[in-house]
């Protein structure tokens, strides 16, 4: 089989040739059996790899999560009908969320810190994000033995992004541990009595203490390098998009996970600000509502 | 993420276009075909063909959209549907005979041609499926595959085409292709 041959079948098969080309080409095979023959072949290979990269994506697709229909979408009357109530929905919830979390009063003063590390592929350089976890508990009011104030079990993740200088000095901390603290007698705490903890010793290392990834994170982080003086993001799909310059101030992204969904707040130069959904590059928008600037503080010195 | 864009990166390849669309558009085919006699699982089948269809037109450039994918897509999914709705009311009521013989030749010499494909390099595999399948120009095929230039995927892909016919004219005499 020539080249020129292979070439023209290529083309035909491909539907590249016009439609005197083709017609033409059709009439070379009655007197051409050899690029009949391997006209035939072709086809059939053709055929053969459309099946195998057709269940190739399919298997793809079947791997791709979507919203179960068993609640009848016809019962909505239409899709977009639906995609409303999808809508008010999640902003009720993110709502309800945001003002559950952030109307918190009292944060259980003896969280379990569990430190984490993932690796998250940057463009020029993988960094590793280091994650607490604080478990929000039932607290009491302060000034009542009955008064409770009921605070979401579910986990508050906050995720720091560090720069590469910083990765280098984390390289150094070879193991975390959970720190043993022994809370003073708070009436102690006018003469410091209850400061000093003789059995403050580090705990053994444990093999459930062996950092690992953690399941709940959802959140991919995708940062770009854009020489420009505003900071863009997107958000959707599960993934945060970033665009900018952020070699000389990092940025950390705090996420804040309830039962009812999740909120995305990033802290760059001196700033917060609300992460909200969205498909198309948005300007950071910072937060000026100083209730919330304080208790995002708080999240996030409690870190530390 | 606005239509031009989808199209754009499916002109490059980039899978992920096809699983935004698969995620988007899910529920509206799969209760077109519902509310037409359909079970959820053909429902399912129809959109993944019909979507799979759409890329492959795109992915070569040979599709010129003169309406939303969302439309687009939905009438490739109902053709589909309607088109299996006959057949599986024509096979109700009609004999499928006379062509056993036919098709199991044809059978076996796909079945060659399958296991030759298998005996492929991961590379030759991925070439003739961006290049017969995918409809990738040579350019975005030397971009995915990190080739040096186009000339480069030429003859990358003459030699794959060729070694492929190669291991199918030893299993199966040439002549048999001739019918």
């Amino acid at each position: 089989m020539s080249t020129t041959n292979q070439q023209l079948i290529d083309n035909y098969l491909r539907n590249e040739l016009s439609t005197s080309e083709a017609a033409q080409f059709e009439s070379d095979l009655s007197s051409n059996p050899e690029l009949l023959e391997q006209l035939q072949m072709d086809k059939l290979i053709v055929e053969g790899i459309s099946d195998l990269r057709k269940a190739q994506l399919k298997s793809r697709l079947d791997a791709i999560q979507v919203a179960p229909l068993g609640f009848g979408l016809g019962q909505f009357g239409s899709v977009s009908a639906l995609q409303g109530v999808a809508v008010i929905a999640t902003l009720s919830i993110a709502s309800i969320s945001a003002w559950y979390f952030l109307g918190i009063k009292e944060l259980d003063s003896n969280p379990n810190l569990v430190s984490n590390s993932i690796n998250i592929d940057f463009p020029k350089v993988s960094i590793p994000i280091d994650i607490i976890t604080f478990p929000l508990v039932e607290v009491k009011a302060a000034n009542s033995d009955n008064d409770k104030v009921l605070v979401p079990t579910n986990p508050i993740k906050i995720e720091k992004v560090v720069t590469e200088e910083m990765v280098a000095a984390n390289d150094k901390v070879e193991k975390s541990f959970i720190p043993k603290v022994d809370l003073p007698n708070l009436q102690e705490l006018d003469d410091e009595a209850g400061l000093t903890i003789s059995d403050a010793e580090l705990p053994q290392m444990a093999p459930t203490d062996e950092i690992s990834r953690s399941e709940n994170v959802t959140v991919q982080i995708e940062a770009s390098f854009k020489k420009s003086e505003s900071i863009k993001y997107k958000y959707y799909d599960g993934k945060l998009y970033l665009y900018g310059d952020f070699k000389d101030v990092p940025y950390e992204i705090l996420e804040i996970n309830a039962k009812q969904g999740r909120k995305l707040y990033m802290y760059y130069g001196d700033r917060y600000y609300n992460l909200m959904l969205s498909d198309k590059a948005e300007n950071l928008v910072p937060i000026t509502n100083q209730t919330t600037i304080t208790e995002l503080d708080i999240v996030r010195n409690n870190k530390y | 993420m606005k239509d031009s864009e989808i199209l754009d990166r499916i002109a490059k390849g980039d899978e992920s276009a096809l699983d935004y669309l698969y995620k988007k558009y899910y529920g509206m085919m799969i209760n077109m075909v519902r509310k037409n006699s359909g079970t959820e699982e053909e429902a399912k089948d129809v959109f993944q063909e019909g979507l799979l269809a759409f890329w492959q037109k795109a992915a070569s450039g040979k599709l010129v959209l003169t309406s939303r994918i969302s439309t687009y897509l939905y009438s490739i999914c109902q053709n589909h549907w309607r088109k299996e709705l006959e057949r599986k009311g024509k096979l109700s009521w009609e004999e499928v005979d006379g062509e056993d013989y036919q098709a199991h030749d044809s059978n076996e010499k796909y079945k060659i041609v399958i296991e030759c494909i298998g005996e492929l390099g991961d590379t030759c595999k991925k070439l003739l499926t961006y290049y017969y399948f995918d409809g990738l120009n040579m350019q975005v095929i030397a971009e995915k595959m990190n080739f040096a230039n186009t000339d480069t995927v030429k003859t990358k892909k003459y030699k794959c085409k060729k070694r492929l016919d190669s291991l199918i004219k030893t299993r199966y005499s040439s002549f048999d292709f001739f019918d």
